[in-house]
């Protein structure tokens, strides 16, 4: 949401807008330049907060400028106003006295939002490549971690030095000492009947096309990532009662699935009236290449960024600025544990074996360090962490690609409504079954449809592609790192070119792009 | 740039603090005395871990 680069000794100066940058000293705060953005700089006697957050729908257009000076009592005020955003924002607050600083995040985490503070001096942005600038150690722990596939939403990161400020965490700097604050734990959830006389559809409905509805906006700004299943047909669905015909954008996948896809699509972007357009997965198949000096450097890279890419090109050229997705949906409906027991021992799942392939890779030592319990994870977050994480890895290109990310099935007040639901509207996924049902018709989504799945593509081109990546790897960063067996990686190399399956697969995928960022960065 | 030098909405629409955050006040308008660990600065000999010297 900012990018910012601050010599704390400048923290003494007086804060002003500068060609749409907050400047102190030679030092610079910029919000990031996007209608879906706005930004505020408050300032009061020795004390000014800036405040970065996406503007609301709520918005009346105001000719004020942008720079408020107030007394300490309503500069208190504007403080407690800024944090309870409804929406997601960034603050930067300064003390003159004593250079000290605060960092804060709301509770979206729709754009990371990376730091690396040294004695003196303090960079921030949503993109890691800023950070990035010159050597960087690799942290053994989060690297084990995320080789056995075990995701970390925490201020730790892969490189030790680059931080995350995680959602509602607070960072305080001044200079020589660094300070960061986890908020509290999100309050437990448990199933909870529904208030008399209200049912759960029209809640659902409601919470829904307010997430939609929430920010800033207009039909002709917007595109809708649509694969064709629940999530993002969900969202289309209210995106459509909004505003009408919107632009749907979806990427096509190749065998078993594609007929059900393609199928389902059309009844979708037919009854809805939505403009659609469509890329093919297989003409841009994941980019395997480790090596990649000219890419953007990134700590979490999404795996069909090719063509995802493609598609949000094509949104860029009807001139659209936001991108609307189904990220969060997965997360809506949980079960819980006592549930899970009631349904009878489990099975062995494919997570199972992806782990097992990916643990195979591993040497001693970092095999101890994954199978540690970690204790420095961000506490329980209102937005599910593994949404956060989903929306971390996607928004540094989204953003690089002039789109702003609105993901509404990760709306926290949707998340609590969902996760406190009685078991038969979660259980299935039910409720938004019935949504979609209402809106769609009951022949789009009928239980046991095929889904759409991209888990074929990566063995496909991890096959075709073996013996450069073979070639590749002579050389493993993560090998000299004493985290792999570099003959154990192309073990599992040779496995997913002769079975093309998709367990094995995913396991290597996982290694090939940690070795990839490792390599971008160490 | 133009349209972050404009304030679009003014009016938070719930003040409720629904989602924990954090809600102490701003920073404090005056820095603290900034207290010195004894130690930091001595020269000495090897002691206990944390320490520059080992005191006595």
């Amino acid at each position: 949401m900012l990018k910012a680069d601050i010599a704390l000794g400048d923290l003494s100066h007086q804060a002003q807008w500068r060609d749409g940058s907050i400047a102190l000293g030679d030092s610079r705060i910029t919000p990031h330049a996007h209608l879906s953005v706005e930004a505020l700089l408050v300032r009061t006697k020795g004390q000014w907060f800036v405040m970065v957050r996406e503007r609301s729908a709520a918005a009346s257009p105001d000719t004020n400028p942008a720079t408020r000076d107030v007394d300490s009592e309503e500069f208190h005020r504007l403080y407690r106003q800024c944090l309870l955003w409804h929406l997601d924002y960034v603050m930067i607050e300064a003390a003159q006295a004593g250079c000290r600083m605060k960092l804060r995040a709301g509770v979206f985490g729709s754009v990371p939002v990376y730091y690396r503070a040294t004695e003196d001096r303090i960079r921030i942005s949503w993109d890691v490549t800023d950070l990035a600038t010159e050597p960087l150690a690799i942290d053994p722990e989060v690297a084990s971690h995320r080789l056995v596939m075990n995701p970390v939403y925490s201020a730790r990161q892969l490189c030790v030095g680059i931080g995350l400020l995680t959602e509602r965490a607070s960072l305080d700097i001044q200079p020589g000492r660094a300070s960061y604050r986890y908020p509290a734990a999100a309050e437990e959830t448990a199933p909870t009947p529904l208030p008399e006389g209200r049912e759960a559809l029209a809640m659902f409905a409601e919470l829904i096309e307010r997430a939609v509805s929430a920010r800033s906006m207009a039909a002709d700004r917007i595109s809708l990532e649509l694969s064709g299943g629940m999530d993002s047909g969900s969202v289309a669905c209210a995106l459509a009662k909004r505003l009408g015909s919107v632009a749907s954008k979806g990427i096509l996948l190749d065998g078993h699935v594609r007929h059900p896809q393609v199928e389902r699509r059309k009844q979708i972007t037919s009854r809805l009236g939505l403009a659609d357009d469509t890329v093919e997965m297989s003409a841009f198949p994941p980019d395997l290449d480790i090596q990649q000096p000219a890419q953007a450097k990134s700590l979490s890279r999404e795996y069909y960024l090719e063509a995802c890419s493609a598609l949000w090109r094509q949104a860029r050229a009807q001139g659209h600025d936001m991108l609307f997705t189904g990220i969060g949906g997965d997360e809506l409906f949980p079960s819980y544990v006592d549930e899970l027991r009631d349904s009878g021992p489990s099975k062995p799942t494919r997570e199972h074996d992806v782990r097992r392939y990916a643990e195979q890779l591993l040497t001693p030592h970092a095999y101890s360090a994954a199978q540690s319990l970690r204790n420095f994870d961000a506490p329980a977050s209102p937005v599910p962490w593994t949404a956060l994480l989903a929306v971390a890895c996607r928004a540094p290109d989204l953003v690089r690609h002039g789109l702003w990310p609105v993901n509404p099935l990760s709306d926290p007040s949707l998340a609590a409504f969902c996760h406190r639901l009685p078991r038969e509207h979660r259980q299935g996924r039910e409720l938004i079954r019935q949504y979609l049902h209402k809106h769609l018709g009951n022949d789009v989504f009928q239980r046991g449809y095929t889904k759409e799945t991209f888990t074929g593509v990566m063995a496909e081109s991890i096959s075709r592609h073996a013996s450069s990546i073979a070639g590749q790897l002579r050389d493993c960063a993560l090998a000299d790192l004493g985290l792999v067996e570099q003959p154990a990686v192309l073990a599992l190399l040779e496995t997913v070119a002769t079975t093309r399956a998709s367990a094995p697969a995913t396991a290597l995928a996982s290694f090939l792009w940690l070795e990839r960022s490792v390599r971008q960065l160490h | 740039m133009d349209q972050l030098n404009v304030v679009m909405h003014e009016e938070i629409q719930n003040e409720i603090n629904t989602f924990g955050v954090q809600l102490e006040g701003p920073l404090q308008f005056q820095a603290g005395a900034g207290k010195l660990a004894p130690k930091i600065n001595a020269d000495g000999d090897i002691g206990r871990v944390g320490t520059i010297h080992g005191g006595g």
